[in-house]
């Protein structure tokens, strides 16, 4: 018979158990600065104090050899980045850059400031918006080195560059911009193998067209190959909706010069859904869209499945990853759906594009300044327009001498018709930024993928869109009267401006 | 002295029983005292529980009456106006009688499917019901996530599979697949569910099964009852105080399905799928898919805490129905 455990051994192996557990949980003594991953518990951390910034603009070789750590998510500029690395490491000895892929920026940005262990560089996270209203700046504030004035007045139009309430706070800059003016980057790319092999010959500049060329691949082809797809799976379904239509209303629904959302009262948005509904009707999507993400997509369109998607320009580099002899594929601009152009894409001043930062507890605040001034340099936005992965801020990089594709070419070409800066309460008045409105349940991009899944139709389209009009203007209601019980001086005027024209570009001004 | 009775059935004496001797209750802090090595090795896992539960469930609570995207401390105060929208959120109760329906479905065959299997594998005659028992426990001891991503692409891959008359009759479309259409996305949801985690009650069966003294048995196959008659009779009776806890534990396992729906479907098509727990995650940590405009955890707190309160009435009836169980056990004759 099996002798039961005694008492004493009970206790020993509890305490050897318990020990044991104590001893796997101990941090490290020092914890390592290069550390990426923050601990799931926060706790409250000072701020870094400032450190006296150097007068040299480049940055002396450091006594000892410095490791900045950056963390971005890019995929297909990636090798862009490499390059930049490399060609810094080597003006730079005694620097090196570390990039650490990290996808959760909105949570994992947070944890590290908590545990003061920001990287040194970073792109996204909380808006700067948001910082400024909380007072926890994970940003660092450039505008503290010496020769930031000199840094400011090297980009093309610093009035609407570096703008407050944008990238600018209370005098401070945190951010530059890097990108061209452009609002969107996403657009329907069309395989012109299969528009040649079905005899499509006009591109689509309206919805009636873009729907007969859908017809014709999909009918024509005996289902090998299907007109449109979209990576629904990446959460992207409203890109054709919200994106494609941009000629015809405005992305977001609101109506500047009387602050009104007009989803309801535009029947262009309507009319974009109606066609997204008949692509489903007549079985014009590639049955696989509904569950594959943007990339498989991309090489679905490559391997000739689908003979329009959408996508951002990154599908070009992706292409040239993946499917390096596929090349014979255009952009169109965004559809018209009425008899006429009548809106633009818009955007703000201040920050474009993809904005970087430096971290606000960076232990190594001026080799980083030299990185982040490096890839703001007109030389990096030549680099940066050649490896095909966007247009930079500086007006010279976007010659069509440094683009070897054609895709780029046209996009360079018309791209910046397509694009107007428009108005920006944040300008008039940064107190706007601190409105915390909440939105509407469903918000248009649910209700494009209702529509798309026909849990919605077309005939109740009318009552649908008018409730998500009563809801963002509720909701939008309700965050100023919150704000303003809460002493925030801002007021609905603020946000309307009478006198903009959609086709034209509006410079806000502080105040006015 | 003891005192004797006449008994009225046999005329016999019959003496009386001796009262019990009772030990002195002792005062609440000495029985701590004298059971303190327990407390001391609970206290790990109560501290844990406390640190890693309870505080921030408590914490929560605060964060309900505020506006707040998680970074810095919350400022902006709201009162009860996130527990208002969620109350009348037609989203939310959607998504409730999604997770019903869910459990409506799952729960009966689920459980039934399990104590089949249960019996089947309980036959000590039965070859290799060991390897059996390994495989279909597997799926409930894998993650949720590592088995749906690839039986998403799988269902994904039948939308050309499916004979082109289902598509002119209008019962499928190939442009969304079974994930994409509300007429069959819970349903492959369910079945998935049912197959990941029945494992889990099968166990329990078998545990519950192997309880009943096999003296039964062999003494109802004396007295001629069948398979039937011995399941019904005998196997069912002794093993529904067991059974009525797994129901229970089933019940509300189910109501809070959250991993399965965020791998197949992410709560689509729009909302077809949404239960409770994907609800609360969207508005937690992805709102741009189909809600709100940004984080706010102030209103998936009280979403969250919403629900719990709605749940808390089923964990009620689970407390009132496992203590009738132990009654019933204690009249059985049997061992708690």
């Amino acid at each position: 018979m099996k002798e039961k455990l005694n008492r004493r051994d009970f206790l020993k192996l509890a305490s050897l158990t318990g020990a044991s557990w104590i001893l796997a949980s101990c941090r490290p003594a020092t914890p390592s600065p290069e550390q990426a991953q923050p601990s799931a518990t926060p706790k409250p951390t000072e701020p870094q104090p400032t450190p006296k910034p150097i007068e040299p603009t480049q940055a002396p070789p450091p006594a000892e050899p410095v490791k900045l750590i950056q963390w971005d998510w890019w995929v297909t500029q990636g090798p862009w980045f490499d390059e930049e690395i490399q060609l810094f490491q080597e003006a730079n000895p005694g620097i090196t850059v570390e990039r650490v892929m990290q996808r959760e920026m909105d949570q994992a940005l947070p944890l590290a400031f908590a545990e003061g262990k920001l990287p040194d560089f970073y792109m996204g996270g909380p808006p700067l918006t948001e910082q400024y209203n909380t007072g926890q700046w994970l940003a660092y504030d450039l505008s503290s080195f010496v020769d930031f004035p000199e840094f400011k007045n090297s980009f093309p139009n610093p009035e609407i560059d570096f703008v407050e309430g944008k990238n600018v706070f209370d005098g401070k800059c945190y951010t530059a911009p890097r990108e061209a003016r452009n609002a969107w980057w996403n657009q329907v790319f069309i395989n012109l193998d299969l528009f040649d092999k079905y005899g499509i010959t006009k591109l689509p500049d309206t919805d009636e067209e873009f729907l007969d060329a859908a017809r014709k691949v999909t009918k024509d082809s005996g289902g090998a190959a299907y007109g449109y797809a979209n990576g629904f799976a990446t959460g992207w379904m409203n890109m054709l909706i919200e994106w494609q239509g941009a000629r015809s209303f405005i992305v977001g629904g609101l109506d500047h010069r009387t602050h009104e959302y007009v989803y309801s009262k535009n029947p262009h948005y309507a009319g974009i859904l109606e066609m997204l509904a008949t692509l489903r009707e007549e079985g014009l999507i590639l049955p696989e869209a509904s569950s594959i993400d943007d990339e498989g997509m991309r090489a679905m369109f490559a391997d000739g499945k689908v003979a329009m998607i959408n996508g951002g320009m990154w599908n070009v580099n992706g292409w040239k990853q993946t499917h390096p002899d596929f090349s014979h594929y255009t952009i169109i601009p965004p559809l018209i759906l009425g008899d006429k152009q009548e809106y633009t894409y818009y955007t703000g001043p201040g920050q474009t594009g993809e904005p970087f930062y430096l971290g606000s507890t960076t232990r190594h605040p001026n080799e980083a300044w030299a990185w982040y001034k490096w890839l703001h340099t007109l030389e990096s936005g030549i680099r940066w327009v050649k490896s095909g992965n966007g247009l930079s801020i500086f007006p010279e990089a976007n010659d069509p001498k440094y683009i070897t594709d054609q895709v780029w070419k046209d996009y360079v070409v018309w791209m910046p018709k397509l694009n107007r800066v428009g108005p920006s309460p944040e300008v008039r008045n940064p107190n706007t930024g601190k409105l915390n409105v909440a939105g509407p349940e469903p918000n248009f991009a649910a209700i494009t993928g209702g529509v798309y899944a026909g849990e919605i139709s077309v005939s109740q389209l009318p009552e649908v869109l008018a409730e998500l009009d009563r809801q963002l203007t509720e909701n939008f209601a309700i965050a100023l009267e919150d704000a303003q019980k809460a002493g925030v001086d801002v007021k609905f005027e603020d946000f309307v401006f009478p006198d903009w024209d959609p086709l034209k570009d509006y410079i806000t001004r502080p105040g006015a | 002295m003891a005192v004797a009775s006449i008994s009225p059935s046999t005329g016999g004496l019959v003496p009386e029983a001796q009262p019990r001797l009772q030990k002195p209750k002792l005062p609440l802090w000495k029985q701590i005292i004298s059971s303190r090595w327990s407390y001391v090795f609970i206290a790990p896992w109560l501290i844990g529980t406390a640190v890693f539960g309870w505080y921030p469930m408590l914490s929560s609570i605060r964060y309900t009456l505020y506006n707040w995207t998680g970074f810095g401390e919350p400022t902006q105060f709201v009162g009860l106006r996130h527990f208002i929208k969620v109350a009348t959120s037609p989203i939310f109760w959607r998504s409730v009688g999604n997770a019903v329906r869910y459990t409506v479905v799952l729960v009966p065959i689920q459980l039934s499917l399990a104590l089949i299997l249960a019996i089947i594998l309980n036959n000590p005659r039965l070859r290799f019901s060991a390897i059996f028992r390994a495989a279909f426990f597997i799926p409930a001891i894998c993650s949720v996530i590592v088995l749906a991503v690839p039986v998403r692409y799988l269902v994904l891959n039948l939308n050309r599979a499916v004979p082109q008359v289902f598509v002119d009759i209008g019962l499928f479309n190939r442009s969304l697949g079974f994930l994409q259409d509300s007429r069959y996305a819970l349903s492959v949801i369910t079945a998935f569910g049912i197959w990941q985690s029945f494992g889990y009650n099968l166990v329990f069966f078998l545990a519950a099964l192997q309880s009943v003294p096999v003296e039964l048995y062999e003494a109802a196959t004396v007295d001629g009852a069948g398979r039937l008659a011995k399941l019904w009779h005998i196997t069912i009776p002794l093993i529904r105080p067991v059974g009525v806890l797994i129901l229970l534990l089933a019940l509300l396992g189910s109501m809070r399905v959250f991993e399965s729906v965020l791998a197949l479907t992410d709560g689509g098509p729009f909302f077809a799928t949404e239960v409770p727990m994907t609800y609360i995650y969207h508005y937690a940590f992805r709102p741009v898919r189909g809600m709100g405009g940004s984080i706010n955890l102030g209103f998936a707190s009280a979403a969250a805490l919403f629900y719990s309160i709605l749940l808390l009435g089923l964990t009620a009836g689970q407390v009132i129905v496992v203590r009738w169980s132990r009654a019933r056990r204690r009249e059985l004759g049997l061992s708690q």
